[in-house]
C-alpha cells in the first residue's frame, strides 16, 4: 500500500514538472512571433546531414524567423533522400552540395534554379603519425594517390552517395583508382560523425567537411592534414523548388528564406559563424550578384 | 511489383554485395542466437524453476532489460569496445563479433525471461514428479529444457527475429562497413537514406522471405514434435 | 516416545511440532507423530486438510515452517519415492518414463527395460509402451505414474491419491502390485485417500487429518468406524463403508 501510494507521488510530481515545461515552452514561442506572420508561415527545408551537423542552420534559424516570420522545419537526410523530398513534393526549399545531383534536379523539372551561396573546403584528416604522409601532399588527389600507395593504411569512406562522399569519388576517378572492395578501403554506410569515429577507432585517413570535425575533434584521435586544396571545394547551394511540378509548395516561403540567406545580414552572420568557437571561420561567402 | 521483380533480378543475378549483406546478417544473427540460447535458456530454466530471496527483483530487472532499447545496448557495447574503453585491446569495435556481443545483451534477457515463463508454467508439476523418483538434480535443467522444447523454439524464433531486425545496435557497434559488418536492416537504412529506393525495397523483401522460410521450419519442428 | 506400545528401534520417522504456513495460513500443524517401519499408513481427510502437504514434507518437495522431521535410516537417493497428487508424465516413450526412473548404475540397459516393462506389465499398460506419456488419458496416466514408481524397490511409497482416476481393474491390479511389492521390499508405505475402502484394505494405521491436525490415528476399524473427534465424526457421516 505505502510502496503504491509513493509511485503515484512520483507519478505526479513528473507529470507537473512536464506541464511546467510545455508551459515555459509555449510563452517563449508566443513572445517569438511579434513580426507579421506571412499567409503560409511554414518552409520545409531539406538539407544533408553534414550541413545538419555543422549547427550553421540551428544558429541562423532564429535570426531568419525573426525577421520574416516565417517558421523553418529543417530535415537532414543523405543527399540522395534530401534531394528525393524534392522531387516528391515533400520539401520547399533544398540546401545542398552536391553540384551534378543538383543539376539533374534542375533539368528534370524539379527545381526552379540552383543559387550557390557559401562554399567552404573539405579536409584530409588522419592519425597523427600520418603513415602515408598527407601532410606533404599539395592537393587532394597527391594526397589520396598516397594513401592508395601506401599498404598499411585504412581509409574510411562514407559510402552513402553523400556531398562529401561525392566529392571523394571524384577525387579517386581522377587519379585513376576503384578503391571499392579493397581491403585498406572501408565503406562504413554512415553519417560524417559516425564515419570520423570509425577513422579515430581505425586510425584511418577520412575525408571531412571541417565544421563536423572541430565539432567532435576532441573526441578523436585524428588531425587535420590537409586543408583547403582547390580540388575539395565544397559549394552549398539553394534550390526553390519548382511550384510548376508541386503546386502545394510554399514557393513565396522558400524565396524569402533564399533571398535572406543571400542577404548581408546572412551573408556576416555566416562569415562570423564558427570563429568564437573553434578560432577560424568554417564558411565563406561567395561574391555574387 | 517492379520492385518485386528488382529484387529477384537482384537475388537471382550475382549482385556480390547484395550477397554480402545476407551472408553478414545470417551469420550475426545465427551466433547471437545461439549465444543468447546457451546463456539465456538454462538461466531462464533455472529463474522459472527455482524459488529463491530477491527473484521478484531479479525477474523485475529481466523485464526492463528486455525492454533495453537497442541503441543504449549499442552504446554501451560501443563504450566498451572502443580503443578508448576497457576492452579496447581486442580491438573487436566494428566487426560481426562486436555485433553479436550487441546482440546478445539485447536478446539474452528476452530468451531468460520468456524461458523463466515458459518454464514456470510446468516447473512445480515437473519437478515434484521427478524429484519423487529419485531423478538426480542436475538432470532436471535438461528434463525442464527438454518438455519446454516447443515454446522454446518459439522463444528462439523470438530471439532471432530480433537479431535480424535490429537496426540501432548493429549500426552502432557495427559501423555498417560495406562487405564487413553491413547488414540487411543498416543497408536498408544507408539505401533509403541515398534515396535508392528499390534497392532498399528488394532488400525489405528478402529480409522478409528469410523471416518466412525460418518460421516455416520452426513450425515444421514445432508439429513434428508435437504429432 | 508417545505410544508407549511401539519399539523405539522400529522408528523410521519422528515428526516434532511440524508446521507448515502458505501464506501466514497454518496448513499443517502436527505435534508429535511416529512412523513405523514396515507399517502402512492411509491419511484420510476432508479436501483441504493437509493431506498433500504432509506428503510433500515427507518427500522433501517443500520445507516445513517450523519444527522437523526426522528420518531412520532414509539417507539413500532412492529410499523415499513420492508420487504426486497430479504427477507429471513426460513427453517421451511410456517404456522410456518408467526407464527413467531406474538408475543406470543399478543395472544395465537391457534389464531396466525389462523391468520397466515388467512394471508396465502388473499395471495393464504394457500395451501403451511406446505411446507417449503425455498423450495418455487421466486414468493411464496415473498408472504409468504407479508404475514408475513399483519399478523401484524403494524402503518408503509416499501416494498422493494413487487411484484416483483409475477405473476398478486398475484399483484390481494397483492394490495387488502394491501388496506383492511390500511384501518383496518390506517397504513403508503413507498413503493418502478419499476412497476409504482402500483405507481399510491397504492400510495397518489410518490417520485422521482436520484442519491440519493429526486428530485420530489408529487401526481402519477403529478410526473409520468409530472415530473418537467430532471433526471425525462429521467426515464419516455419509460414509455407508
Ligand atoms: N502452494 C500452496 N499455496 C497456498 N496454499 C496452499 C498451497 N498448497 C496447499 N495449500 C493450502 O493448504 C491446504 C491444504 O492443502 P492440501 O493440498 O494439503 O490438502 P489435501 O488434504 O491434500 O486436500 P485434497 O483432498 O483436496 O487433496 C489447502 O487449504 C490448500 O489451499
Ligand atoms: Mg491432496
Amino acid at each position: 500500500m505505502k510502496m503504491k501510494k509513493n509511485w503515484l507521488l512520483l507519478l505526479v510530481v513528473l507529470m507537473a514538472v512536464a506541464l511546467v515545461f510545455t508551459a515555459c515552452a509555449s510563452t517563449e514561442k508566443e513572445d517569438d512571433t511579434e513580426v507579421t506572420t506571412p499567409e503560409n508561415p511554414v518552409i520545409r527545408l531539406s538539407t544533408t546531414t553534414s550541413v545538419n551537423d555543422s549547427g550553421l542552420l540551428a544558429y541562423l534559424q532564429p535570426y531568419f524567423e525573426e525577421a520574416t516570420g516565417y517558421t523553418l522545419e529543417i530535415t537532414s537526410n543523405g543527399t540522395g533522400a534530401a534531394v528525393a523530398l524534392g522531387e516528391t513534393g515533400d520539401a520547399d526549399c533544398l540546401l545542398v552540395h552536391a553540384k551534378a545531383t543538383e543539376e539533374e534536379f534542375i533539368n528534370g523539372g524539379y527545381g526552379v534554379d540552383r543559387i550557390p551561396f557559401m562554399y567552404n573546403y573539405f579536409v584530409i584528416v588522419g592519425p597523427e603519425s600520418d603513415p602515408a604522409g598527407v601532410a606533404d601532399a599539395t592537393s587532394a588527389a597527391d594526397a589520396f594517390k598516397a594513401i592508395a600507395d601506401s599498404a598499411s593504411t585504412e581509409f574510411v569512406s562514407r559510402g552513402d552517395d553523400s556531398g562529401t562522399n561525392k566529392a571523394e569519388m571524384n577525387i579517386w576517378t581522377s587519379i585513376n583508382v576503384n578503391p571499392s572492395g579493397q581491403s585498406w578501403y572501408i565503406s562504413s554506410g554512415s553519417g560524417m560523425g559516425a564515419t570520423l569515429n570509425q577513422a579515430s577507432e581505425r586510425l584511418a585517413y577520412c575525408l571531412t567537411d571541417k565544421a563536423t570535425f572541430l565539432a567532435s575533434a576532441a573526441n578523436l584521435d585524428l588531425k587535420i592534414l590537409l586543408a583547403s586544396s582547390e580540388d575539395i571545394k565544397n559549394t552549398y547551394s539553394l534550390i526553390a523548388v519548382n511550384p510548376e511540378a508541386w503546386p502545394d509548395t510554399n514557393i513565396d516561403g522558400a524565396n524569402a528564406f533564399i533571398e535572406w540567406m543571400t542577404s548581408d545580414e546572412a551573408s556576416d552572420l555566416i562569415a562570423e559563424y564558427g570563429v568564437e568557437e573553434y578560432g577560424e571561420q568554417l564558411f565563406f561567402v561567395m561574391d555574387q550578384q | 511489383m517492379k520492385y518485386f521483380v528488382d529484387a529477384l533480378q537482384l537475388l537471382l543475378g550475382n549482385n556480390g554485395e547484395l550477397r554480402s549483406i545476407v551472408a553478414v546478417t545470417l551469420q550475426m544473427s545465427f551466433f547471437s542466437t545461439l549465444i543468447s540460447m546457451l546463456i539465456g535458456m538454462p538461466l531462464g530454466v533455472l529463474i522459472g524453476s527455482r524459488k529463491f530471496v530477491g527473484k521478484r527483483y531479479l525477474v523485475r530487472v529481466i523485464h526492463t532489460l528486455m525492454g533495453l532499447p537497442p541503441v543504449v545496448a549499442g552504446l554501451i557495447v560501443f563504450l566498451l569496445l572502443s580503443r578508448s574503453g576497457p576492452l579496447g585491446e581486442f580491438q573487436l569495435l566494428f566487426s560481426v563479433p562486436a555485433m553479436v556481443i550487441a546482440q546478445v545483451v539485447l536478446i539474452t534477457p528476452i530468451m531468460m525471461g520468456l524461458t523463466a515463463s515458459v518454464t514456470s508454467v510446468r516447473a512445480k508439476s515437473l519437478l515434484e514428479t521427478s524429484r519423487g523418483i529419485g531423478i538426480p538434480r542436475r538432470k532436471e535443467i535438461g528434463l525442464l529444457l527438454y518438455e519446454g522444447r516447443i515454446q522454446l523454439i518459439a522463444v528462439m524464433m523470438t530471439g532471432f527475429g530480433r537479431a535480424i531486425s535490429e537496426v540501432g545496435a548493429v549500426q552502432i557497434v557495427g559501423g555498417n562497413v560495406q562487405f564487413k559488418t553491413r547488414v540487411m536492416t543498416t543497408a536498408i537504412m544507408l539505401e533509403t537514406n541515398k534515396g535508392n529506393f528499390e534497392f532498399a525495397v528488394a532488400l525489405g523483401i528478402i529480409l522478409l522471405l528469410i523471416s518466412l522460410i525460418i518460421n516455416s521450419l520452426a513450425q515444421r519442428l514445432q508439429e513434428e514434435k508435437d504429432d | 516416545m508417545t505410544e508407549p506400545y511401539k519399539n523405539a528401534d522400529d522408528i523410521l520417522i519422528e515428526l516434532r511440532s511440524l508446521q507448515r504456513l502458505f501464506h501466514r495460513r497454518k496448513v499443517l500443524d502436527i505435534d508429535q507423530l511416529a512412523l513405523m517401519r514396515g507399517h502402512r499408513y492411509a491419511l484420510v481427510g476432508a479436501n483441504g486438510s493437509g493431506k498433500s502437504t504432509l506428503l510433500k514434507l515427507l518427500a522433501g518437495v517443500i520445507k516445513p515452517t517450523g519444527g522437523e522431521i526426522v528420518y531412520h535410516g532414509l539417507d539413500g537417493e532412492y529410499d523415499r519415492a513420492y508420487l504426486p497428487q497430479k504427477p507429471y508424465r513426460f513427453s517421451f516413450s511410456v517404456r522410456q518414463n518408467v526407464i527413467m526412473a531406474i538408475p543406470d548404475k543399478a543395472m544395465d540397459k537391457q534389464q531396466r527395460r525389462q523391468q520397466a516393462e515388467e512394471a508396465l506389465r502388473r499395471l495393464g499398460i504394457e500395451a501403451l509402451a511406446d505411446a507417449k506419456g503425455n498423450k495418455l488419458s487421466g486414468g493411464e496416466g496415473q498408472r504409468l505414474a504407479l508404475a514408475r514408481l513399483l519399478a523401484m524397490p524403494h524402503r518408503l511409497l509416499l501416494l498422493d491419491e494413487p487411484t484416483s482416476a483409475t477405473d476398478i481393474a486398475g484399483n484390481e491390479l494397483f492394490e495387488e502390485a502394491l501388496k506383492n511389492y511390500l511384501a518383496q521390499n518390506q517397504s513403508t508405505l503413507i498413503f493418502a485417500t478419499h476412497t476409504l475402502s482402500q483405507a481399510v484394505r491397504l492400510a495397518d494405521t489410518v490417520i485422521f487429518l482436520d484442519d491440519g491436525k493429526a486428530v485420530e490415528q489408529g487401526p481402519p476399524e477403529q478410526v473409520l468406524y468409530h472415530p473418537q473427534s467430532d471433526g471425525g465424526k462429521a467426515f464419516l457421516r455419509f460414509w455407508q463403508g
